[in-house]
């Protein structure tokens, strides 16, 4: 009985959760399915007259969001982004949370320092030497600023992942003949791995919700983001479409969301999977 | 020996640098910074592209689109690492001219040969481009304000448009229109531009300019800010927090009776409501007490070149083009109103009416009713520098007004003392 | 001595060399660069030379400026208020997100929504729910009949936070579920066996079992939170743009006002220095409490 309860409670705690998050992307969802006129009422209604998909026709379309480019974009930016962190934090964050040296507490200081400065006052200089180094308008030139964005932070996460790992387990395999690199390659990074998960889906996400940079940094098709690409889709003098608008954030969200519902077995189950346990 | 080496290699220098120049002459690539993002825009835009390069395969425009809202900070980042476009959609150029970004264009359009010249162009509209004296930029359409209003709701309790001659006016109709949840005025008071504007409007009502601290001004503004203080229960609450989108949308309900709004009015409701246009006037704003005539202000967007580029004169060359009777015609057609007056009503509202087929008489009526305040009643929109900072000020006021937090006269006294400040940087 | 703290200095600085090499190389530039404007009276509207003023900017901001203060708390307001929510949030729904449901993998997707969706759109919506004129919160709370007139909630001084932290935590909490659930996984199986034993459950066991072995991710994920919500303003800025007045102008939207707004980009630089400075403050209290209670 008692059991009952609790597993009703957790569906009841689930739902809950799921409405408050859900929400607003449930109205968007909604609503990206009316033409756009039936859109704005005055009493919310959950009826559509005329239900249509005219407005995901607009949003992949080339006459409207021209949504597929900008998304491909934007997956492929940060996904390096990610992937940039990754390496450079794994390495990074193993020296953080492994040794003792000499200027550690100022290198910490450093990067918290440097994850700090970001915003709009980097941007001009950072257009400099975007220019001077002829990437401007590209993505790679979106890659490694938010490199210096997420790099300190997700050094920082990983140093804390590696201190959970013991520390036998790199002693014994260097007194089994592997070389130190070999050990981290071998034995400690496999340990780590929902660390990189974790750090790689933060990542991730912060480049994928950036603007700002975006817009100042680029302004071809061949490397603006999702982000850029739907804030220019509202007029000022023009019509905007709003449905079309609706679209394109559904359509942006989606393609994420469903990458995570695959990653996310390896983030939550890879711990288990380490030798750790074994 | 050694001598005939070196002259040799200055000559090929010479030459080669020659070549070049001359080369870049036959083909020249222009940045265009491009502003109108919107689906139509973009379309017509590329369409204009094509043209373009089909007439004069030597010029390749490469447009670089930016919205509205991000055109100047872009341009003051790029500008200030020393990269320039060549040509940019411009609206109010007095922060970019004063950040010494943009070309004077007198030019190029008093040059004899120019294929565009100032007569062009409806004066007021024109006048917007020109900053103590000196052209910054080349009118594309016209923007006009004044007092949109459903002509609906007006009739329901009795009046018409015409009823609408003086603020005693709106205010009779305005405690007749709301009750139950309906108000009279939607005012986009929660972003600093448009709380701004609004009363812009309202003051050259009121003969005055919201910007002017003279003494002699003092009257007529008060008369402004106590005029917002009057309006107060007749404007929704919830007003406080919003943006042209939201405004728009309260009028496209039929929430708010009167809207102060521009040209742009038809694209922004179309979207949402297409059927209020066929129920919506443009008039101008009412006439405030001290003023003898109301008046409406104008702007205009359009074209500039920007200093630093290479390449002015096919830059120039893109623009007279652009202000050709016909390109204009069809980019405005887009948006708003032709900025040069030599285009017939007649044949602009059938342009229009590609844009908006289902209501293409209602548009035609509300574009003649826009023509016609702006050749009654149109002067020119005052350029005001450090108008954004002015403009948070003014907003975090009218906010504490219209919540009852603080009267016209204080409003008056701490406006004009920020105003001040700000003048002085 | 063990042998890696043998081993330790010459492999810790290769193991470094690369993120320190990358940092120094893209941030060392604008960093010096904007700690030079920041004394200077560099304006972009209408003057002609740029001169050094010394402290001059930010004796403005301390000294002169009525609002910096009220700015500052604001900003420890939207911060701290912001990682609260995410947390009370993000904790019991990574533990819910760990148990035996069904489809939980689709759940764990789903809930990443917030994180992903386009700040434009996340904003049509939320103006949306909050609209004090056709919103969907008040039609809801009317129909309840919970309240009987118009919250105007992103209008008033007294909602306006509530309903900014909301946003924020909404947007911001699936972060925290992840990396809880990520620490979750850390925990053995048999310590909850363990204090079952003892007759530990429900919230007794999460109390005083799951939670402080989440310390150290709590602490961790807090951190990261808190330094990503200290510069991020796009929130805000699509929501309220600091207002109304300046009720919810926080550093990162002053910052961005006085360098693209107002275009004094001396004043801002000074600014960002200054909130630079600030957060660096908070993060190493708080990187000296992680290290307190992990000893």
């Amino acid at each position: 009985m008692r059991r009952l309860y609790s597993v009703g409670m957790r569906y009841v705690f689930l739902a809950l959760i799921m409405v408050f998050t859900l929400f607003p992307f449930f109205w968007l969802v909604f609503n990206s399915f009316k033409p756009s006129r039936e859109i704005f009422t005055v009493r919310p209604t959950l009826r559509i007259q005329n239900p249509t998909l005219e407005n995901y026709k607009w949003a992949m379309g080339p006459k409207g969001a021209n949504l597929g480019r900008y998304l491909l974009n934007s997956i492929f930016t940060a996904g390096f982004a990610a992937i940039v962190t990754i390496i450079f934090a794994t390495t990074g964050g193993y020296a953080l949370g492994r040794f003792l040296f000499r200027g550690r507490e100022s290198i910490a200081i450093f990067l918290i320092l440097s994850q700090m400065f970001q915003g709009p006052l980097i941007m001009v200089p950072w257009y400099k030497m975007a220019s001077a180094l002829g990437i401007i308008n590209t993505r790679l030139v979106l890659i490694l600023i938010y490199g210096t964005a997420t790099i300190p932070t997700c050094t920082w996460l990983m140093s804390g992942f590696y201190g959970n790992v013991p520390e036998d387990l790199e002693e014994a395999a260097m007194i089994d003949g592997c070389s130190y690199f070999a050990a981290f390659w071998r034995v400690v990074l496999p340990l780590v791995i929902p660390g990189i998960v974790a750090i790689g889906l933060y990542s991730f996400i912060i480049a994928w919700n950036d603007y700002q940079y975006a817009l100042i940094l680029t302004s071809s098709d061949f490397a603006k983001t999702v982000q850029v690409g739907l804030a220019e889709l509202i007029g000022f003098f023009g019509k905007t479409s709003w449905g079309g608008i609706m679209a394109s954030g559904v359509l942006t969200s989606l393609p994420v969301v469903m990458l995570f519902v695959v990653v996310q077995r390896y983030l939550v189950e890879g711990l288990t999977s380490g030798a750790v346990k074994g | 020996m050694r001598y005939m080496f070196i002259f040799c290699l200055v000559v090929l220098l010479v030459v080669l640098l020659l070549g070049n120049a001359t080369l870049a002459q036959e083909k020249v690539t222009l940045r265009f910074v491009y502003c109108g993002t919107s689906e139509p825009e973009k379309a017509w835009s590329a369409e204009y592209k094509k043209d373009f390069e089909q007439r004069y395969p030597h010029i390749i425009i490469e447009y670089m689109y930016i919205p509205w809202a991000e055109q100047e900070k872009k341009i003051a980042v790029m500008t200030q690492a020393g990269d320039y476009p060549d040509l940019i959609q411009v609206q109010d150029v007095t922060t970019l001219s004063a950040m010494g970004v943009l070309e004077p264009l007198d030019a190029y359009i008093d040059n004899p040969n120019s294929r565009v010249k100032r007569s062009d162009f409806y004066p007021a509209a024109f006048d917007y481009s020109i900053i103590d004296g000196v052209l910054y930029s080349v009118p594309a359409h016209m923007t006009v304000y004044g007092l949109i209003v459903n002509e609906d709701m007006l009739a329901k309790t009795g009046f018409t448009v015409e009823d609408l001659k003086t603020w005693d006016d709106m205010l009779k109709v305005a405690e007749k229109v709301t009750h139950n949840e309906i108000y009279a005025y939607g005012y986009a008071a929660g972003l600093p531009r448009f709380a701004w504007r609004d009363a812009m409007i309202a003051g050259y009502s009121n003969g005055v300019i919201i910007a002017d601290t003279t003494s002699e001004a003092r009257s007529r503004y008060v008369e402004v800010l106590k005029w917002y203080e009057t309006l107060r229960p007749y404007i929704p609450p919830a007003a406080v927090t919003w943006s042209y989108p939201d405004m728009f949308r309260a009028f496209c309900q039929e929430q708010v009776a009167m809207i102060a709004a521009g040209s742009f009015f038809t694209a922004n409701v179309y979207p949402i409501n297409p059927s209020i246009v066929p129920k919506s006037r443009a008039i101008v704003y009412p006439k405030g007490p001290s003023a003898e005539r109301s008046s409406a202000m104008v702007a205009n967007a359009g074209w500039a070149i920007l200093r630093g580029s290479k390449n002015k004169d096919a830059a120039w060359f893109v623009i007279e083009d652009l202000s050709q009777r016909d390109n204009l015609a069809k980019e405005a057609a887009v948006v708003g109103l032709p900025a040069r007056s030599d285009i017939t009503l007649d044949a602009f509202a059938e342009l229009a009416g590609m844009y908006y087929p289902d209501i293409k008489d209602a548009n035609k009526r509300i574009i003649e009713d826009w023509l016609s305040i702006a050749r009654d009643f149109g002067k020119p929109q005052a350029k005001i520098l450090r108008q954004g900072e002015m403009e948070v000020k003014f907003q975090e006021k009218m906010y504490a007004l219209l919540t009852g937090a603080l009267d016209a006269e204080s409003f008056y006294e701490q406006i004009v003392a920020d105003i001040e400040a700000i003048r002085k940087k | 001595m063990s042998l890696l703290k043998r081993l330790s200095h010459r492999v810790a600085y290769l193991f470094l060399l690369p993120t320190l090499a990358y940092l120094i190389g893209f941030q060392t530039y604008p960093l010096v660069e904007n700690i030079r404007l920041s004394f200077t009276n560099l304006s972009l509207i209408g003057r002609e030379s740029v001169e050094y003023v010394g402290w001059e900017n930010y004796r403005h901001f301390l000294a002169v400026d009525k609002q910096f203060w009220s700015i500052l708390w604001n900003t420890v307001v939207w911060v701290f208020g912001s990682v609260l929510f995410q947390f009370v949030l993000g904790i019991p729904t990574a533990l819910v997100l760990n148990m035996r449901i069904r489809a939980r993998g689709l759940w764990r997707g789903l809930i990443l929504i917030p994180w992903v969706m386009p700040v434009v759109v996340v904003s049509i919506v939320w103006k949306w729910i909050f609209d004090g004129q056709w919103g969907i919160l008040n039609f809801f709370l009317r129909e309840f009949h919970l309240i009987s007139r118009n919250v105007i909630w992103l209008g008033n001084p007294q909602t306006v936070w509530p309903s900014l932290l909301l946003t924020s935590a909404w947007k911001g909490f699936p972060y925290i579920t992840l990396m809880v659930l990520a620490g979750l996984q850390g925990i053995e199986k048999e310590v909850y066996e363990a204090a079952k034993v003892d007759g530990a459950t429900g919230f007794r066991l999460f109390w005083h079992i799951t939670l402080p072995l989440l310390q150290p991710t709590i602490f961790v994920s807090g951190l990261v939170a808190i330094v990503t919500t200290w510069t991020k303003f796009e929130l805000i800025w699509v929501l309220t743009e600091g207002g109304p007045g300046n009720t919810t102008s926080t550093l990162a939207t002053y910052i961005y006002t006085n360098s693209f707004v107002f275009y004094d980009m001396g004043k801002g630089a000074a600014l960002a220095v200054m909130s630079t400075l600030v957060v660096l403050i908070v993060s190493l209290f708080y990187v000296k409490m992680l290290r307190r209670s992990s000893v």
